[in-house]
């Protein structure tokens, strides 16, 4: 709880400024006016198509990226589990990509998210096995890299066979993120996704508790470990496949946001949970106003700020288990 | 009251046998001590005895549902690891999980009381991760003691406390097993297993090769051809048992 | 214009007309097509004959298409080379230590680069009467169909990422001349660049120009979808350019003139 109550004003605040902060000057009044009575007929279009579609996916996309990777960790017991870094974001934005440029997409919109979500599914399935929970972090690593650069590669590739001469630009935003320009469309195309992936991980925690304890003690303590593990799969792949799908592949978010979180509140994984899904919501907000505050014109993408801020923590962490193993 | 009834468990890993047709009742009141050389099966005997590895014959425990299981035996595996830099108090509560979602006053009850048999009490804000070898091993004992079921299993649960801790641990074993429960523990050193178990069951090669009253099964021949070892024995307080040399 | 001109003196025009001029940018390609004689140009660049870059398809087909490699292009043997200044400045280059004469054209930023690229393409060619004779009547054609009026109706483009022509450039020009001002050059881009959707809305500019889609799919043209935009071009008049008739300062550029005038007089009373 005293975790929980500050980072929730702060993801509140964020969400406000993410609403009030653009490249369109609108005072504060105005557009809060705007939002509220729809008044004002420009101002209203600015706040309720552009902005508000911007700041609710910005909360979506990090909650779900936070709570993924808090999930994962306490899974794979291991604190280096992101999904950007370990191919299942790329493997993600690999599913969408396929859909669109299949023309899936243009026929059955949702198919964007669920084809996402099985990208996801399947390299989370990949990553479990091959580097299953104590599995240790080298396993981890080095399956994670193989797979985010063959998700990443067939990505470009998929792109640079379209026909469309703006595909190949998108690759960076596939593989870096961004919020820009996104429309309630793609809120209501992700929600629905999003609360499934939810819903399985919100049951996860007393499981995740007990294996901090090993495998054994988890199952002698009357966990079911498969039924876990396919929570755990389902439940990632769900978040991870519906945010990349509208925001595509941002990194780093579910690795810092559980770091720094786990000391407040004891180091439990249940109790990361929920924290760990406002955590994200607040470095993704914060991220995304950066954007725009930055460089306005540009696009800048999301994942090369969190990306800036995210891998000095990559590095400390790698530091910390070598000094663990020495 | 029978506490675990295995009959004709055997355990095989590719096609090399690991246990064999083993059969082994304990009573509520008993504290059984698995004694046996390196690779005589132990472990996977414990671990087979709750169902965590596949199996054929009958195990009462592997039977039962996950959380009905948990409820009725708590496991010490021999690896002492913890992922997470956790209090001590939140690593013992964790034997709560299979007595319900939110810990009640009973379940904290639980929690002190293990602590406090474990020695532990002015640790229970620590961080685990900060703990020593044998701070960290009672800690997770006093998990497995908060957990609060009829029968325990412990696989090694003294291997690397101090002898202070060693005897005070096979004590509270001895102490549990007194009140009514039933407790079943792999342990190495045979002084220590000799004078606290009220029986000894001996593995080799996957074979229970003796069953009995600890200072019964010990004798000379099951110790030269189980382990290779002879031992001095005498009577202070109760049986004393000292490993001297390795037979030739 | 003058380092052209000067480029000219001192390499092909004093001599002979060139009789193998390769192209190898789309707008050279053009202005080549239309004043070369049969057999002169060896060579065009494939965007030539891609229907939704060149409006000469019809022209370069049957010509050889090049894709502008030093090596592809120096096979050719050619007496010279046409190309943009902004592409492919390596085989350029390349070019030029290989002794070939190239002569560079800079993009057209506005109406009136298009008789002085004529007339320098003319020149290089050889060509220079026929290239007076475009000249005059494009400018006749221009006077035709420009508008009068001070412009008074905003309009924007927007494009797939949200980009849009702002000021100084040749598609800003064409605004100017038909009456319209450019809500991209008002809201401060200068050259292409973006122009975030919520500012578009705030200038709720009359007339909105979008290029056609693509085939295939992108993220990127989904924002000309978006129903902010939906919303603004319900109440503005919107229209769909030809992305081929505004590349190039060439004479059909008056078509993308001629199209704009139509747009205005529809917007005006």
């Amino acid at each position: 709880m005293r975790v929980i109550l500050p980072l929730a004003v702060l993801v509140v605040a964020l969400f406000a400024a993410s609403l009030l902060i653009g490249p369109a000057a609108i005072g504060l009044r105005a557009s809060l006016h705007a939002l509220v009575t729809g008044e004002g007929e420009a101002v209203v279009l600015v706040m309720r198509e552009i902005r508000l579609p911007r700041a609710l996916l910005g909360l979506m996309v990090g909650a779900a990226l936070g709570l993924s990777g808090a999930a994962m960790q306490g899974y794979l017991r291991n604190p280096l589990a992101e999904p950007g870094l370990i191919g299942v974001s790329p493997a993600a934005s690999l599913g969408a990509v396929v859909a669109m440029q299949t023309g899936l997409v243009a026929m059955f919109a949702p198919a964007l998210p669920l084809a996402a979500l099985l990208g996801a599914g399947l390299s989370v399935a990949l990553l479990f096995v091959l580097a299953g929970p104590g599995g240790g972090a080298l396993a981890l690593i080095l399956a994670g890299v193989a797979l985010s650069a063959l998700a990443g590669a067939l990505t470009s590739l998929v792109l640079s066979l379209s026909p469309n001469p703006f595909a190949m630009m998108e690759i960076v935003f596939w593989l870096m993120g961004s919020l820009a320009d996104r429309s309630m469309l793609h809120v209501w195309l992700a929600a629905p996704v999003m609360a499934l992936g939810v819903g399985l991980l919100w049951r996860t925690g007393r499981g995740l508790d007990a294996l901090t304890l090993g495998e054994d003690a988890a199952a002698s303590l009357g966990i079911p470990l498969a039924r876990l593990r396919a929570q755990v799969v389902l439940g990632v792949a769900a978040l991870v496949g519906a945010a990349t799908a509208v925001a595509g592949a941002v990194g780093f978010v579910g690795l810092v946001v559980p770091h720094l979180l786990r000391p407040l509140v004891g180091g439990r994984p249940s109790a990361l949970l929920p924290v760990s899904a406002l955590g994200g919501a607040a470095v993704v907000l914060a991220a995304d106003i950066a954007t725009r505050v930055i460089a306005p014109d540009r696009d800048l993408k999301l994942g090369v700020l969190t990306a800036i801020v995210g891998a000095p923590f990559f590095f400390r962490l790698i530091w910390q288990m070598r000094r663990g193993a020495e | 009251m029978s506490l675990l009834d295995l009959r004709d468990l055997s355990v095989t890993r590719g096609a090399v046998p690991v246990l064999s047709r083993i059969s082994l009742a304990v009573a509520a009141g008993e504290f059984v001590g698995l004694v046996g050389p390196n690779g005589a099966g132990k472990t996977t005997l414990l671990r087979a005895a709750l169902g965590l590895v596949a199996h054929e014959g009958y195990a009462s425990l592997s039977a039962l549902p996950g959380m009905a299981r948990a409820r009725q035996a708590a496991f010490l595996p021999q690896t002492r690891e913890v992922a997470w830099p956790v209090s001590v108090a939140a690593l013992v509560g964790l034997g709560r999980v299979p007595h319900g979602r939110k810990m009640q006053a009973q379940d904290h009850q639980a929690v002190d009381h293990a602590l406090h048999r474990m020695d532990l009490a002015e640790f229970r804000a620590r961080n685990v991760l900060e703990l020593s070898g044998g701070e960290l091993a009672r800690a997770l004992i006093a998990r497995v003691l908060a957990q609060e079921t009829p029968l325990l299993l412990a696989d090694e649960p003294v291997a690397g406390l101090d002898p202070a801790h060693q005897i005070r641990t096979m004590q509270v074993f001895r102490d549990l097993a007194d009140q009514g429960r039933g407790v079943v523990a792999s342990v190495h050193d045979l002084g220590l297993a000799a004078r606290h178990c009220t029986r000894l069951v001996v593995l080799s090669g996957g074979r229970v090769v003796a069953d009995g009253a600890p200072m019964q099964v010990l004798d000379d021949a099951t110790l030269a051809t189980v382990f290779g070892i002879r031992a001095f024995r005498a009577q202070s307080d109760g049986p004393v048992l000292m490993p001297l040399s390795v037979l030739p | 214009m003058l380092a052209i001109l000067f480029g000219l003196m001192t390499g092909t025009s004093v001599l002979a007309a060139p009789q193998r001029v390769v192209s190898v940018n789309l707008c050279t390609d053009q202005l080549a097509m239309l004043l070369a004689d049969p057999g002169q140009l060896l060579s065009v660049s494939y965007l030539a004959a891609d229907p939704r870059a060149s409006v000469m398809v019809e022209a370069a087909a049957g010509r050889v298409l090049n894709r502008g490699g030093a090596e592809e292009v120096f096979l050719m043997r050619p007496d010279l080379v046409l190309a943009g200044t902004y592409t492919a400045r390596a085989s350029v280059d390349l070019l030029r230590r290989l002794g070939v004469a190239v002569v560079e054209l800079p993009p057209a930023n506005r109406l009136a680069d298009v008789p002085a690229h004529l007339r320098a393409v003319g020149a290089a060619l050889g060509q220079q009467a026929r290239a007076e004779a475009l000249v005059a009547e494009f400018n006749a054609g221009l006077e035709a169909v420009r508008v009068p009026q001070v412009p008074s109706v905003t309009a924007a483009f927007y494009h797939p990422n949200g980009y849009t022509t702002g000021a100084g450039t040749l598609a800003d020009d064409i605004l100017s001349v038909t009456g319209f001002i450019n809500a991209g050059a008002t809201a401060g881009v200068t050259g292409g660049g973006i122009l975030p959707l919520e500012r578009l809305v705030m200038v709720a500019p009359e007339l909105i120009v979008t290029s056609a889609p693509y085939p295939g799919a992108s993220r990127s043209e989904d924002i000309l979808r978006h129903p902010a935009l939906e919303v603004l071009r319900a109440k503005a008049a919107a229209r769909r350019m030809s992305d081929a008739d505004w590349i190039c300062g060439i004479p059909h550029i008056l078509r993308a003139v001629a199209g704009m005038a139509a747009a205005h007089k529809a917007l005006t009373p």
